[in-house]
Formats: C-alpha cells, sequence, structure tokens
C-alpha cells in the first residue's frame, strides 16, 4: 500500500495501518536513537515514544512534507530534549569515565593495533557524547548517520548557513578535545 | 591562503563540496604547512571513528508493545479529558444558575400591591369617613358590631410574616 494511504488511514485512526509505517520505518528510527545513546534498551524506548509522539500528532501532520521526514524530526527534537534532560543531571566527564575496554569485551582479538582503535573510537564516542547538545546533534547526524546538508537543513529547520558553520564548530571542538585528552594521556 | 580557511576547506573537501581549483590549491598548501597537514590527519581519523556503530535490532514485539502504550494513552488522555471537562463544566454550569435565579427574580412579575378599603378610597379621593360614619350610625347594635368586626378584619389584617 501506497505510504500516502496508509498515512491517510492512520490519521483516521486505523492502527494496522500505522503498524505497516511503524514496521517501515522502526529500523531506523532505532538505529537514530543508539547513535545517541549507544544502548539498545534505552534506544528502544526512545523509539517507541518517538512513535507515540507521532500517532498523537497525525491529526497536525499536513502532507506538504513525507512522512519519513516529519517523523524524523519528530525523532530529533525527542532525542534532543532527551540529551538536554541527561546533561542537566549528569555532566559527562571524560577523566572519570574514559577507561580501557577490554578487547574480548568488545568481541577483539586481543592485539594491540585493534584495542588501540577501538579505545581512540571509544574516546571520540564520549568526547561526542561530552558536547554541548547543538554540536552532538549535527554531528550524529551528519557524520555518524550520513544526513545530506539539505536533510540537515529540513530536520533541524536551519538554514544552509546555520548548517554550515555550526558544523564547522563541533567538528572543530570535537577535534581539539580528543586531541587536548591524547596530549594530556601522553604527557 | 591562512590556516583557517584550510581547516574549513578540508571539511569541504571531506563533504565534496570543494571545487578543482580549490582542490588544488588546498594540496599546495597542505605540502608546505606541517601544522595543517597534522590538522587533516586528525579529521580523517576523527571521520574513521565516527563512522556509525552497527545498531542492534529494536527489541521484539515492537509493535505490539508500541500499541499496547498507545491504548494506555488514549485510556490516560480519556480521563484527563473527562476531567478537564468537569474542571470547565462544573463552575460554567454554577455561573449559570446563578444567573438564571438572578433573572428570574429581576424579571418575575411583581405582585400588585393590594390596599385597605380606607386606602381605595383615599386613592379615588373619596372620604372614608363617610363609610366609617354609617357603620357608627348604624341603630342596631348586632348589625355594627358585625360591621365592625369585618371591616377591622379587612382593613387591618397584618401580612403573614409580620405575625409575631
Amino acid at each position: 500500500m501506497e505510504e500516502q494511504e496508509l498515512v491517510r488511514l492512520s490519521q483516521e485512526g486505523d492502527k494496522a495501518a500505522f503498524a505497516l509505517l511503524v514496521q517501515r520505518y522502526q529500523t531506523k528510527v532505532h538505529s537514530l536513537a543508539f547513535s545517541f545513546t549507544r544502548d539498545s534498551v534505552l534506544a528502544d524506548d526512545l523509539a517507541q515514544e518517538i512513535f507515540l509522539k507521532a500517532w498523537f500528532g497525525l491529526a497536525r501532520f499536513k502532507a506538504r512534507s513525507e512522512f519519513g521526514t516529519w517523523l524524523y524530526r519528530i525523532a530529533v527534537n525527542h532525542l534532543k530534549d532527551h540529551l538536554r534532560k541527561k546533561t542537566a543531571s549528569r555532566e559527562v566527564s571524560l577523566d572519570r569515565d574514559f577507561r580501557e575496554i577490554p578487547a574480548s569485551q568488545a568481541g577483539l582479538p586481543a592485539n594491540n593495533h585493534n584495542r588501540d582503535e577501538e579505545q581512540r573510537a571509544e574516546l571520540v564516542r564520549r568526547c561526542l557524547a561530552g558536547l554541548p547538545e547543538k554540536y552532538r546533534v549535527i554531528l550524529t547526524l551528519r557524520d555518524m548517520e550520513g544526513h545530506s546538508y539539505e536533510e540537515l537543513t529540513r530536520l533541524l529547520d536551519l538554514s544552509a548557513g546555520t548548517v554550515d558553520s555550526r558544523l564547522f564548530r563541533a567538528r572543530r571542538m570535537l577535534r581539539e578535545r580528543v586531541e587536548s585528552f591524547l596530549e594530556g594521556k601522553r604527557r | 591562503m591562512n590556516c583557517r580557511t584550510v581547516e574549513r576547506w578540508l571539511l569541504s573537501r571531506h563533504d565534496g563540496r570543494l571545487s578543482p581549483d580549490q582542490e588544488r590549491e588546498l594540496k599546495a598548501h597542505l605540502r608546505s604547512c606541517p601544522k595543517c597537514l597534522a590538522k587533516e590527519n586528525g579529521y580523517l581519523a576523527l571521520f574513521a571513528d565516527l563512522v556509525r556503530e552497527e545498531a542492534p535490532p529494536p527489541q521484539p514485539l515492537f509493535w505490539e508493545r508500541l500499541e499496547a502504550r498507545i491504548s494506555e494513552r488514549e485510556r490516560a488522555n480519556g480521563w484527563s479529558l473527562v476531567r478537564q471537562f468537569c474542571r470547565r463544566a462544573i463552575p460554567a454550569s454554577l455561573a449559570l444558575i446563578s444567573l438564571a435565579l438572578a433573572a428570574v427574580l429581576l424579571l418575575s412579575p411583581r405582585r400588585e400591591e393590594e390596599f385597605s378599603s380606607s386606602e381605595s378610597l383615599l386613592l379615588r379621593n373619596e372620604n372614608p369617613l363617610v363609610e366609617t360614619r354609617t357603620l357608627l350610625e348604624n341603630n342596631r347594635v348586632e348589625d355594627k358590631n358585625m360591621m365592625l368586626i369585618f371591616a377591622s378584619a379587612e382593613d387591618y389584617a397584618p401580612p403573614q410574616g409580620k405575625l409575631r
């Protein structure tokens, strides 16, 4: 069935039609939530909340944009709220939280090169988690999820110039944080 | 070309937004500037580390769990609508009742005042003493007394609320 038809039926309260829409998008939404949280159970819960918001907000959906874009906007806003609440309750501390991950736990052979790579990747993710929310969101969407600039303008409701400058600042801040942490460890 | 511009161009190149001329200029600068070259290596490593981790699939029975949450929320919303309605309906109905009462009191026709026979006579510009004199001049004592009793009962019957 066409997506537009499914959306129309869902707007009329047809849960079976909405179930089909959920089936189409659940992996993408869950994957997006996982990129922000790196916790499968939490990502699952957030994905459910996103679809709940979508169901109760369907009456406001006008077919000016695609359903997927609209749903993604709900998802991004919900995840931003989640990050804000989380940041308010607990600041990420690299010095306290960053620990070596045993290679066996990461599912890697106990080989120094792989372990170093995994540790660095872990450090980058933790530095990313410690960035201000607006930088973290744009970096995750662009450099982890691979959204284009045009999609970012739509999802974040920003002008192309703002996307460009915010992404530049976010990437520079992340690089500087990772490098300063690595330099600090080397000293 | 300054190093700050180079940093922007490095990132633009990563996004495929650099023109061939800019690309040539950037390469020339990187050959001569070890600081910018280090930055380029830093970014390359960063982007490699940022590559998305393979996300696990959602937990089983995603839709079934979601449907249960939708139903639960709908029930909660139903109750909250009732509560909302009651919160608004009770004061509104009280206000309406008060208005209706006020309207009844203000608009109900006033009972016409009843006048005593003496007052009626005075209002008609007639002398009430004439009637009294007729009573007093009656020759038969029984008749006179009876007429006086009826006249007093008629004229001085106090209103019920004022009885003590």
